[in-house]
């Protein structure tokens, strides 16, 4: 085994199998444990593991608990079908499959009877991923998620915020969402 | 007269490669980076991914497509180069992809595509090699997970002698190049070609060559690599 600490980089050998078992950022071969990314090398003592903190940004894989902007793509009755386009504080695009699902009672705190009057397609949303396997699921409970921009359903123009509903600034018709309290803001990178 | 008295036309011995210089993470918008110079080639390479495969018949649900693309800009060579993908870059993104595929843990990334863009700026024989070890340093420097860090290098045969690293003169009048990937940690080989002829004893010494050439410049890769990333080492 190597020195704790020391920075390894792909194909360094950094422990033999009789020692430890291969963790993040390491893989086994032939009775050796050996790096697969640049980083620094760390032991898990309680589970007796190898373990290669990365140094450099590792590719983005969605996991629970993600802050996610997403786009909506469509209504049922008792989903939203989003596409997660950025993640809250990560610069990379992401790793795998981006579709997900809202179900209806995870929209809001309170209960949902219509939709249509949370979401509608083309809104930019903030949600919190619960799930990724086997499906992408979302939820938007909480102040701090729901939509971040909304558009008109007549105009295609972007909503305005008036107090509790939303204008539009061009044909006048009010509108009813599930809004983030910085509705409007443009905050991409807020993690919560 | 390409070598005189184990002296070669640019002063260099048979086993003597061309000076290099590797920096890593040079390019802000792209998830990892190179640039690299060797002997009068210049090279920059870049990684995106992985990343959504489109369009979606694409996507392989089972491992990421490693998509590498080898370009020369038009004023790469002596003679303005037409631009565009011609049958020989083609070629050469064919065999880079596939090379670079075989130490990826593409497993780990299903229905994403890992795209490598390796730009010739200036060329001086022995892009392909000089493209492959870029590509590698790029590839670590964006943290993709890799079984081994690639190296490339070419070994070939000049007035019956068999020489590392083939300067452009030496390719053109020459009577053999065999550039070789390898990944260094177990000598597998990950790219092997051959233009011109040997016999399969100038074969086996070249292909030495070659090895022993790949893990020198696997150490100037790691020192790169080290260069950039060992500064955050605070204890």
């Amino acid at each position: 085994m190597i020195k704790e600490g020391s920075t390894v980089l792909p194909g360094d050998k950094v422990a033999i199998s009789e020692e430890l078992q291969p963790g993040e950022g390491t893989y086994e071969k032939n009775g050796e444990i050996i790096a697969s990314i640049i980083g620094r090398f760390r032991v898990d003592r309680q589970r007796m593991t190898a373990i290669v903190e990365p140094l450099t940004k590792i590719p983005l894989v969605l996991k629970a608990g993600d802050t996610a902007i997403c786009e909506v793509k469509q209504l049922t009755e008792a989903m939203v079908i989003v596409r997660i386009i950025h993640i809250a504080g990560n610069k990379r695009q992401i790793a795998g499959e981006k579709d997900g699902a809202i179900h209806i009672s995870n929209i809001a705190d309170e209960f949902v009877d219509d939709i249509g009057k949370k979401y509608r397609i083309g809104d930019i949303i903030r949600a919190k991923i619960i799930r990724v396997e086997p499906a992408i699921q979302l939820s938007t409970k909480g102040k701090g998620f729901g939509t971040i921009k909304a558009y008109c359903t007549n105009c295609r123009n972007p909503l305005i915020r008036k107090n509790d509903l939303l204008e539009c600034p061009s044909c006048g018709r009010m509108e009813e969402r599930k809004m983030a309290d910085d509705y409007g803001e443009g905050n991409l990178d807020r993690v919560i | 007269m390409l070598i005189k008295d184990g002296i070669r036309m640019d002063g260099r011995k048979p086993d003597e490669l061309r000076p290099i210089k590797i920096e890593a993470g040079v390019l802000y918008r792209a998830d990892g980076s190179c640039y690299l110079e060797w002997g009068g080639n210049k090279i920059m390479a870049a990684v995106y991914g992985p990343r959504e495969a489109l369009p979606r018949h694409i996507q392989d649900p089972t491992k990421a497509i490693v998509n590498a693309r080898y370009n020369m800009a038009s004023f790469s060579v002596e003679e303005r180069k037409r631009p565009g993908p011609d049958r020989r870059s083609t070629e050469i993104s064919k065999v880079t992809s596939e090379a670079l595929e075989s130490v990826i843990f593409t497993e780990l990334f299903p229905r994403t595509t890992i795209d490598v863009c390796i730009e010739v700026l200036d060329a001086e024989a022995g892009t392909r090699c000089a493209g492959i070890t870029a590509a590698a340093v790029a590839l670590a420097d964006a943290g993709i997970p890799m079984r081994d860090l690639p190296v490339a290098c070419a070994a070939g045969k000049i007035d019956g002698t068999v020489v590392l690293d083939l300067s452009s003169e030496e390719d053109k009048e020459g009577e053999a190049d065999l550039p070789v990937a390898i990944a260094p940690r177990n000598e597998e080989i990950l790219l092997l070609q051959m233009d011109g002829h040997l016999t399969y004893k100038e074969f086996e010494e070249a292909l030495d060559l070659a090895i022993k050439g790949c893990k020198e410049v696997a150490k100037l890769q790691r020192k790169a690599l080290l260069n950039k990333y060992k500064t955050f080492e605070v204890e």
